[in-house]
């Protein structure tokens, strides 16, 4: 499953030469790659080197420079589209959950009730609707968390570091959701320093490095046998810890 | 100093920031025609109010403006002079209330209750009723002797503000995350270099805009102490109008209060945008 090639598949979110500057720090620069339909694309590197802005800049909540980002056939850098409108098509998971302490939602109740209660249930938690947030478990928090971003039925799913601030035990039940939804078949951007996941769950590496793309294959020619000395040395990193 | 570094841009991005300029000047336009049409709606209906030409006459009047504005701007020295004072009163006596509200000792519990009990009541008074209680009260007593109507006033201002400062600066700093309490013990600061170094600065911060919002009102409140009898701006306002039967001082008191308050509001805004910009660097929502 993980690592097959779906690069024939409809391109659904396409980045084009981006470019993001804070100041004269030059984030990202010249950035282009595409997501598949279906794909899982893991996006890597090292803290700093670009990751989290360029999932900001999907998702509208960074202005780029320069170049463009298209998601399906719009092009969501146009300043004249509704940035709400597309905003909606992407569900988006931050490392901290941001769950809010109480329900808001933009349907009629009844719709959003129902589809809430089906999300819930395929996790495993619908016996938990009725609870606060702050009374269920990190794990468990970051699991609700993918089904508020589950609940527009985005096009495109964000991950951003998702389990940074889950202890190791239960890194594990996040990610076999994340799994689990990618055999539905998802389509996910997403970013993370768990490398083993990454490895098993991705069809496809982008490996960033100073705001460049350093590398951009399957987890076999990306991770396994990197020709590049510094991917080879920021692998070989990751594994001695 | 760095040279300003100039970056190829692509046709692409050159359209865009085209596309915001129009769109920003269009914003512009929109704001400033929408204000046009605000003023002359207001304009149209006071002119066409069947009172206007007295009010105008009563309120409005150019002779009575020129006579009233020496007196009133003599009288503004007094509330200035208020003012200043009352300003360090509060910053002493409501840090004092909200020091002793955090205290946390068993020896301290007195001093506690009179605080809690102090900044409840104070509060809970019009700020006019304290003027008068404290301004006939305390003469009443016959302790001092016959004191200025002016400093019975400040002290008035002085206690009725202190509660209300005492609260915004023990919500300051009790809102600093106690993890910045438990580092600085950590590293072996006392109790007290704790607030001192680590827990008033970052709580202060926090709420210096909300602080220069009370120092704002206070400004105009000192011109409550005319109630007392005190000669202030307000008071040689009345006396211009009790005199002359035309309300135009009273015009001429409030924009000299505006402009007291103008730069305090400024100096505010530009503050807490300063704040904003520090706290959130660039994004859209």
């Amino acid at each position: 499953m993980a690592g097959t090639d779906l690069t024939n598949n409809k391109k659904v979110l396409r980045i084009d030469n981006v470019v993001k500057r804070f100041g004269d720090n030059t984030v990202l620069d010249h950035i282009s790659f595409d997501v598949h339909q279906h794909e899982t694309v893991a996006l890597l590197g090292a803290s700093g080197s670009g990751k989290s802005t360029l999932m900001k800049c999907v998702n509208l909540l960074e202005q780029v420079n320069d170049g463009q980002i298209w998601l399906g056939d719009t092009d969501i850098t146009d300043p004249s589209i509704n940035m709400d409108k597309q905003r909606s098509r992407i569900g988006v998971v931050f490392q901290q959950f941001n769950l809010a302490a109480r329900k808001v939602h933009k349907w009629p109740r009844e719709k959003a009730e129902e589809k809430a209660m089906g999300l819930l249930r395929r996790i495993g938690m619908d016996q938990k609707a009725k609870e606060y947030p702050d009374r269920l478990s990190g794990g468990q928090q970051q699991r609700v968390a993918i089904c508020r971003a589950l609940m527009m039925e985005p096009e495109l799913l964000l991950l951003d570091e998702i389990t940074s601030a889950l202890d190791p035990l239960l890194v594990g039940e996040v990610l076999e959701m994340v799994g689990e939804l990618k055999a539905q078949g998802a389509t996910i951007l997403m970013a993370t320093h768990e490398m083993g996941f990454a490895h098993d769950a991705a069809d496809r590496i982008v490996l960033l490095r100073r705001g460049k793309i350093a590398e951009n294959g399957s987890p076999y020619d990306v991770m396994d046998h990197p020709t590049d000395p510094e991917t080879q040395e920021f692998f070989a990193a990751y594994n001695r810890v | 100093m760095a040279e300003k570094i100039v970056y190829e841009v692509s046709d692409i991005e050159r359209g865009r920031e085209e596309y915001r300029r129009k769109e920003n000047f269009r914003s512009h336009l929109t704001s400033v025609v929408s204000s046009l049409l605000f003023v002359a709606l207001v304009v149209v209906v006071l002119k066409n109010s069947p009172g206007w030409p007295r009010v105008k006459e009563s309120f409005f009047s150019p002779e009575y403006f020129v006579l009233a504005w020496p007196e009133v701007v003599s009288g503004l020295f007094l509330n200035i002079r208020v003012l200043c004072v009352a300003v360090i009163g509060v910053a002493i006596l409501g840090t004092s209330l909200a020091l002793i509200r955090m205290t946390t000792s068993a020896v301290m519990f007195p001093l506690r209750v009179v605080a809690r009990f102090y900044t409840t009541i104070m509060r809970g008074i019009p700020m006019v009723v304290v003027l008068y209680l404290i301004g006939f009260g305390i003469p009443g007593l016959g302790l001092f002797g016959r004191m200025d109507k002016a400093v019975l006033g400040t002290i008035a201002v002085i206690m009725s503000y202190s509660a209300y400062i005492a609260e915004v600066l023990r919500a300051g700093f009790q809102d600093v995350h106690p993890s910045q309490r438990a580092s600085a013990r950590s590293l072996g600061l006392t109790q007290t270099q704790t607030m001192r170094l680590v827990i008033i600065p970052q709580g202060l911060r926090k709420i210096a805009p909300a602080l220069m919002n009370d120092f704002i009102s206070m400004q105009k409140d000192v011109g409550l102490i005319s109630t007392l009898g005190a000669v202030d701006a307000v008071r040689a306002a009345q006396i211009v109008v009790a005199k002359t039967y035309n309300f135009t001082p009273y015009i001429v008191a409030s924009i000299v209060f505006i402009l007291m308050s103008v730069p305090f509001i400024l100096l505010n805004d530009w503050y807490s945008e300063r704040l904003r910009k520090r706290e959130q660097t660039g994004g859209m929502v």
